[in-house]
Formats: C-alpha cells, structure tokens, sequence
C-alpha cells in the first residue's frame, strides 16, 4: 500500500451530495501530489472568468503525499482555489495536525464545489463516513470556539477531531479571510473567504492514526537520516528556541520595511528581537510529527491586555503589528496577532492594510472623520487593534479595508493609490525589494500575487552561496535564481514540506526525494530531475490559469514606490528597484515563456503539457 | 579604541551580553576583530565566525550599517565603529 491514496471526495453543496473518486495514475505519476494534484485539478475544473465569490469556484483541500508519517517538515496542507484578492490563482499552506488528520480519513483531497444554502460543515471519519450538518451552531462564532465546539461534539475514545475552520472575517468574506487549524493559518489570497462564500464553516476530521507506506524499511531509514542531519546542525536548537521571530537580522541588513515601506528599520530595533519575544514565551508547539516546534505560544504581560495568548507573531506578523505602523512595542503585537487568529484574517495582508491606512491618514489624504474618530498616528499600536477588529467585522471604516489595500484605494482616491503596496492586488510580505532584488522579482511574478514564500531567495536574504553566491543589490542574473528558487518551492510543495528546513538541507531535494518513493512506491520520484520538472509543470499550469483569467505582463510588477523612491535609510539605503522590465525579460527567457510571458509551446511540449497547448487561444488578445 | 559588537542568530549564545564594547588596538581590521572573537570565545563560535566558503550558513557582517563582503583584511575599523555579526535564519 502507499500512502498518496489516490482519494478525491467531492462534496456538491449545492446538491447536498458526496462521492468518492479516484485519482488517475498519470496525474499522481505527473504531479507527484500536494501541490501539484491540486493544481491539476484546479486547472482542470475552474474556468479562469469565474467568480471567485460565486458558486462556480472550487476549494480544493490537500494534504501530501507524506502527511501523517514520522518525517520531518512534511506535514503541511494546502488549498487552491480562485482568490477574491487577486483575481487569479492562489495556493495557501497550513501547518498544525490536519494534513494528517486528513490522511487518517482516508483522503488525498476535498474538494468543495457550489454553494450550501444555508452554514454547514463537513465531518469526515476514518470508518469512511462524511457528512454534511448544520453549522448553525457555529456561526458567527470565532475560530478557536468553533474547533472547541467541534472536538466536545464529535470527539471520543481514542478518536480524535481535528479541524479547519473559518472565523466570522471569513462569513462576512474579508476579501483577505484565513483557514485556520489550531493556531496554524492557511492564510494568503482569501482561501477562507471563498469557503465562506459557499456557506461552510468547517471541515472536521474524526480519526486515529493509520497510515500505509510503500516500503515501510527504506522510510524508517530515510527518516532516521533526516533527524539526523537536523541534529547535527547548529541551526537545529536556534530554530528551535526563537522560530521566525527574529526580526533583528532583518532589520540590520535594511530588509525589513518601515511606515508602510517610506523607511528602512527604526534604530531601536532590538526592542523587537527573538530575544524580546521570547521573554513572552510559554511553550513551544509544531506541526504533526516535526520535532523543530517553530510554533511559540505567548502571553502579554501587561495588564491592559489581560492576558492575551497567541501563537505567534511570526517574523511577518511582527513586522505589520510593529515597525510597519512606526512601533517597536511587542506586547499589542502579541494581541494583533491574535485578534487576527481569532477573526480568521491574513496577518499580513490586514496589517499592511492598516498600515497604508496610517500612511494616508499622516499625508492628511484621510482623517478621524474617515476613520471613526481613529488617531491613526505613527506608533499608536492601540489604533491598529482597533482597525484590525473592524476590518475581521467588516465594521465601519473597516469595511473598505476588508476589501484590502488595492481595492481601498480605488474607492478613496484622491492619490491613495500611489501608497499601495502590493503585487497582483495582494500586499507584500517583509522583504524590502530594493535591497533583495529576487525576493522582489519573486513576489512580482509570483502566481498568487506577492508573496514570501513562493520562492524565497534565501542567497539574498541569508547569504547562503547556493546555488552560487549573488550580490543581493544586483539585478542582472535574478531571472535565472528566481526561477531556480521558484522551481524548489514547487517541489516541496509537492512534497507538501516545509520552506525553511528546505533551504536548512533537513529536507533536500535528495531526502525529499528517497521519502516521496518510499511512501509512494514510484521509483522516479528518487530523481531530482524528474522532481523539479513536475514543479516546473505546476507553475507552467498556473501561469496558464492567470493569463487566460486576463492577468499578463503589467501584472508581473512592483509597487510604484520601491521603482522610483531610493530608500533613504538602513543598511539597504541608496537602492532602488532599477530595471524591472529588464529582470522581467530574464525572467522569462529563463521560463521558456516569449516577451508576453507567456509559455511557448515548445516550452509547454519539453514539460509534457502540449495537451494544454490549445488553450493558448483561451488568453484575451491571442484569440484566434 | 572602543568598538561595538552586535551578534544574531547562531552566535547569541556564546557572547555575554549584547552588544558588547571591546577594546582594540588601532588601525585593527575586520579581520583581526574575528580572529580575536574566535580565539577568545572557543571553537563553538570559531566555526561559526569562520565558515567554509560553501558553507550553507555563512557569516552576514555590517560595520557601520553598511554589508562588507570579500576581503575582511582590507576593512579597517574606526574609534566607535558599530559590527553586526550575523548568521542565517534571522527572519522568516
């Protein structure tokens, strides 16, 4: 038996109907699994004009092919789908136990299709079961009650429940809404806000372990070699004590943005170090079967917040809830975080919304009167709890910020859109792109819109020499390593694993590699050649999707701001974004893909997608 | 001359405080500044300070705000000179 089951449920929630079905071999073959199946599928199934709010877009819910097993950082979940914030594709990864939970069931993925007439929510069991039931219970209610709720109702014996719900931010459709299980958010593109857009506010998963590997000997061993490269490394127990949450190396190389990007770091940056959060520290949590426990549990000291527990901030979420809003005080960080968790919203894109709210509000293009009275003012970190509640509740002024930076501007006007920071709608993450010019080039031509982690350029961020050393200032010579980054989060994702153990080797391409034909039985999976071309062929797929949803070449862009604005400040002062048409064009020869950027279709053949040739015609000005 | 020491990363636990000041002779370079750190805080922080060329975790160094790579012997540190050591995994 192998553990990429091969098992697709389809729940119709128009219909109220759910069946079974099998993956063919070729996809699992092609696509390997995780993000590749997923978007397989996603291309297959959803037209690109679709709504992404409207009954015809789909939630497809994955794990991978490795979820539930004893590896390391290879327990991730994903969902695809059409994202309310950008109008294209999306794909967001969420950590914590469901990958497994999913596995236990029985399920490769869920896939959610129509709309429910009224709340639900899907309960799955490993005897096989799944249903769909009231949720009227549930709404409205947050999301850590609701998988409270969940587990008191279902949960007995040894049979444990495990969920993934959305928060109220989700039911009122926060353009930015997250799926959250446990403490862990799928959280980029508004995945939470399609499933509240079909009326379901949970999947729960009733179920023990059970899982079913391909050569149960080759894995143990596999295994064994991954812990123990984790534990010979001296990044081992560093990652492990300060997770993300170390915005101090951030800050001294001038990457880490400030006041919405007009600045590099504050001076006084080690008020926000790993060091400075850890003092808030309770105990440390992780993903299912990984021993880092990067997740850090954390409680305010000050009475004002009364206690307040979070799990988090991560290194983007300190960044939005402190010096992004001109602050260095952690204790409302730790609170923003988690009014963000309970809520269900994007950290990243609700803070930075926030964040371009401050910076409207100190350029006088709005003020208390547009703000319900909010003293939007450099540092008033008790201003942005405000806003953040209001945007999940979608009251007041927080209802134009639900709708995202992009959008907000367009309605204010009066110049606010020159102080959007975002690519293809979606807000940018942590990275400066003037003083990380792949980072950057990353976040322009990432798929779903900017985004760290679509292929992080830690040569740049890190100065690690892999595959060669590269000046992070530099332009020239970013197509190529973007791609390269690119390609080996495709992989991963295949996988679905986890970024940085990936950058870290604790879970290399060749690891990553032994584990997938091990639980699979598929031999070919062993070739890193053959990984990289299957997430090659799932970039290709989305980019497909994009273009015939009528993004093209002026999507693949940066903000105004770091193109024509040198920073001023830090490390990474006197740069600027100079060329980036000219790194577009590298970028894309690098892809195979013409000026446009779209795929050739010696490119689309050479990836063993010439089936998808035809739907070239499908993209606006190539009709035929 | 007095100098500053900022450490990140791998290298926090080795340091006392942080920052620290040291006092150095001078027309002291960056690298007889890391040469000093190795040998005063152990081989612990030697291979950290001093990483092989293809290490996946090499040592990220600021004077003065500003990145300083290739050739530490041609760095020369001034009265008052503020360094960041840094390694990987800083942020994410």
């Amino acid at each position: 038996m192998a553990n990429n089951l091969g098992t697709v449920l389809r729940v119709d929630l128009t219909r109220g109907k759910i069946t079974r079905e099998s993956i063919p071999e070729e996809i699992k073959k092609e696509f390997v699994g995780g993000r590749g199946v997923g978007v397989k599928y996603f291309y297959d199934e959803v037209d690109p004009g679709t709504d992404p709010l409207g009954p015809e877009n789909k939630l497809f819910v994955l794990n991978g092919p490795l979820a539930g097993t004893n590896a390391m950082s290879v327990a991730r979940w994903m969902v695809i789908t059409k994202s309310p914030l950008t109008d294209g594709f999306t794909r967001a990864v969420g950590g914590a136990d469901f990958a497994a939970y999913l596995k236990f069931a029985g399920l490769d993925m869920v896939i959610l299709e129509g709309k429910a007439k009224k709340p639900v929510y899907l309960l799955l069991a490993d005897d096989g079961t799944a249903e769909l039931k009231d949720a009227s219970g549930l709404w409205g209610k947050d999301t850590g009650e609701t998988q409270v709720l969940l587990k008191k109702w279902h949960e007995d014996g040894n049979k444990k429940v495990n969920s993934a719900v959305i928060g109220p931010a989700g039911e009122k459709l926060v353009r930015f809404a997250v799926i959250e299980s446990e403490r862990r958010t799928a959280s980029r593109g508004g995945v939470g806000t399609v499933m509240g857009s079909k009326n379901v506010k949970a999947i729960a998963v009733k179920a023990s372990r059970n899982i079913q590997l391909a050569d149960p000997d080759t894995f143990k061993s596999v295994v064994k070699k991954q812990i123990d490269t984790m534990q010979a490394d001296p990044m081992f127990p560093h990652f492990q004590k300060y997770g993300t949450a170390m915005a101090e190396g951030m800050s001294a190389t001038g990457l880490m943005p400030c006041k919405n990007f007009q600045e590099g770091p504050p001076d006084n940056f080690m008020d926000i170090s790993g060091d400075a959060y850890d003092r808030y520290t309770l105990r440390h949590v992780g993903c299912y079967s990984c021993s880092i426990r990067c997740g850090k549990v954390r409680r305010t000291q000050d009475p004002r917040y009364q206690g307040a527990e979070t799990e988090g901030p991560e290194y983007e979420s300190i960044w939005v809830f402190t010096t992004d809003i001109g602050s260095t005080a952690v204790e409302p960080s730790l609170v923003a975080d988690k009014i963000c968790d309970d809520l269900g919203i994007d950290t990243i894109s609700a803070g930075a919304t926030v964040a371009f709210a401050f910076e409207l509000y100190n350029r006088g293009i709005i003020t208390k009167q547009d703000t319900d009275g909010l003293e939007l003012t450099y540092g008033n970190a008790d201003a942005m709890l405000t806003l953040l509640q209001k945007i999940g509740n979608r009251e007041g002024f927080g209802d134009l910020l639900a709708e995202g930076s992009y959008r907000a501007a367009r309605k204010i006007g009066r110049g606010a859109e020159h102080y959007v920071m975002t690519s293809k709608k979606q807000e940018l993450a942590a990275y400066d792109p003037r003083g990380a010019k792949s980072q950057g080039l990353s976040m322009a031509t990432s798929t779903t819109g900017a985004n760290h982690n679509y292929g992080y350029a830690f040569q740049e961020i890190f100065n690690v020499p892999i595959p060669y050393p590269v000046d992070r200032f530099a332009e020239a010579g970013k197509g190529n390593l973007t791609c390269f980054n690119q390609n080996l989060t495709a992989v991963l994702e295949l996988g679905i694993g986890c970024t940085f153990p990936g950058v870290f080797g604790w879970l290399s391409m060749e690891i990553l590699g032994q584990l997938l034909a091990a639980a699979t039985g598929y031999q070919e999976f062993l070739s890193p050649q053959y990984l990289l071309e299957a997430g090659e062929r799932t970039i290709n797929l989305e980019r497909l999707f994009n273009l015939r949803a009528g993004l093209s070449r002026k999507d693949d862009s940066l903000p105004e701001r770091v193109q024509k604005e040198i920073l001023t400040s830090g490390a990474s002062q006197g740069h600027k974004v100079e060329d980036m048409e000219g790194m577009l064009d590298e970028y894309y020869a690098s892809r195979g893909w013409d000026k446009n950027g779209i795929p050739t279709p010696e490119t689309l053949t050479r990836l063993k997608l010439a089936w998808a040739i035809k739907d070239l015609k499908q993209i606006p000005g190539l009709a035929a | 001359m007095e100098i500053s020491v900022r450490v990140y990363g791998l290298l926090l636990p080795h340091v006392p405080q942080n920052p620290f000041s040291l006092d150095r002779p001078e027309g002291s370079t960056l690298a007889d500044l890391i040469n000093y750190l190795a040998e005063a805080h152990g081989p612990q922080i030697e291979r950290i300070l001093k990483p092989a060329a293809d290490s996946r975790f090499p040592l990220m160094i600021m004077v003065d705000s500003k990145e300083v790579r290739g050739d530490y012997d041609n760095v020369v540190l001034s009265p008052g000179s503020i360094v960041d050591l840094l390694s990987p995994m800083a942020g994410g």
